[in-house]
């Protein structure tokens, strides 16, 4: 009975370090997994859909972006940094979807929370997954309320034939493209 | 098996089954994200277990690594370790059956792709916490023959 006892106090330790730590830690985890956002949205394309936009969609928000008008718009780029340099969509933030949380005060300095951002998330595309991982950290850690995933990502946005602009190179620091913005008309 | 070498065989074992719970559940206690995704590749976690799983499961490798090398209570802590264990050994095996092509989740990184030589692997480290329950469990002095306790006699 003893040793039952001590393995029943070592869970009852182990819970409390467990769910304390979480609970001080930087965007700790709710206990009980909310499916809409998270289980499910790597799992099931069904739930996923519910928060990808196609093409025609995310070249409307890179506009809004662009222009700078709103400042409500803004582009993460959930790929690895290296990637990321050889091209990504201009003015987009760079936070691999594995380092979300560790570079939380660089996304937030940069893109304000709050109801009126949309904060658009995109990876390579085809069946990436960094951008449904890294539209669960802003969503559940960071607590940005509009995300969505530019399901085609990058592989569709650099195609030749949609002739959209790219940037290359570092851009550590968010700034609204103002010259040269992208256009609807542009694409004709 | 109280001997040097027996000794020296157990602290070898609890060294090694302590530090490979210590790398993999450090790990994964900074990353619980990770192993959630890790164990809902599984497929087989109910959907409102794999968030207390993943906060909790790292702690648990943490709490029973750091007891099985300093702490009064091996045989438990290996008994808790036996229990992961088994249950890691299921899991991969089940992937493995299903023809799931993920990582075991083991580490931050996600560990290594699943595999029957994992699977090896893991049961040697069961094996090994097996040895240090029986090995750690408290023994009760030894009672010289024909010195059975008896239970004594009421005064009348």
């Amino acid at each position: 009975m003893r040793f039952i006892a001590r393995i029943l106090v070592l869970l009852v330790v182990t819970g409390a370090l467990g769910a304390g730590f979480n609970a001080v830690r930087p965007g700790g985890r709710g206990l009980v997994w909310k499916p809409d956002l998270t289980t499910d949205i790597m799992k099931s394309p069904e739930q996923a859909a519910k928060h990808e936009i196609d093409l025609a969609r995310a070249v409307e928000l890179y506009n809004e972006s662009a222009d700078g008008s709103s400042g409500t718009v803004f582009f993460l780029d959930a790929r690895p940094h290296e990637t990321y340099l050889e091209g990504h969509i201009p003015g987009a933030l760079n936070a691999p979807a594995d380092e979300i949380m560790n570079h939380a005060e660089y996304i937030m300095n940069n893109i304000p929370t709050g109801d009126d951002v949309t904060v658009v998330v995109y990876c390579g595309g085809g069946d990436c997954r960094d951008s449904k991982a890294a539209f669960r950290e802003l969503k559940e850690g960071l607590g940005y309320t509009n995300v969505v995933i530019y399901k085609a990502g990058w592989e569709e946005w650099d195609d030749p034939k949609n002739a959209l602009p790219i940037e290359e190179g570092d851009s550590p620091i968010f700034v609204p493209v103002d010259d040269g913005a992208f256009t609807s008309e542009g694409q004709e | 098996m109280n001997g040097p070498v027996a000794k020296g065989l157990q602290w070898v074992l609890r060294l090694a089954l302590a530090g490979v719970f210590l790398f993999y559940g450090g790990g994964k206690v900074w990353d619980p994200q990770g192993f959630a995704d890790a164990i809902t590749a599984y497929e087989l976690a109910p959907w409102w277990t794999i968030n207390p799983t993943a906060i909790l499961l790292p702690w648990l490798e943490l709490v029973a690594a750091v007891i099985l090398v300093f702490g009064p209570w091996r045989a438990e802590a290996a008994t808790l370790i036996a229990g992961m264990m088994v249950m890691f050994i299921v899991g991969v095996s089940s992937a493995l059956i299903r023809g799931l092509n993920i990582n075991c989740g083991c580490s931050v990184s996600g560990g290594t792709p699943v595999s029957w030589n994992y699977v090896g692997f893991q049961t040697l480290l069961l094996a090994g916490a097996v040895i240090l329950i029986i090995t750690n469990r408290t023994k009760r002095p030894a009672q010289p023959a024909g010195t059975e306790p008896t239970t004594l006699e009421q005064p009348a």
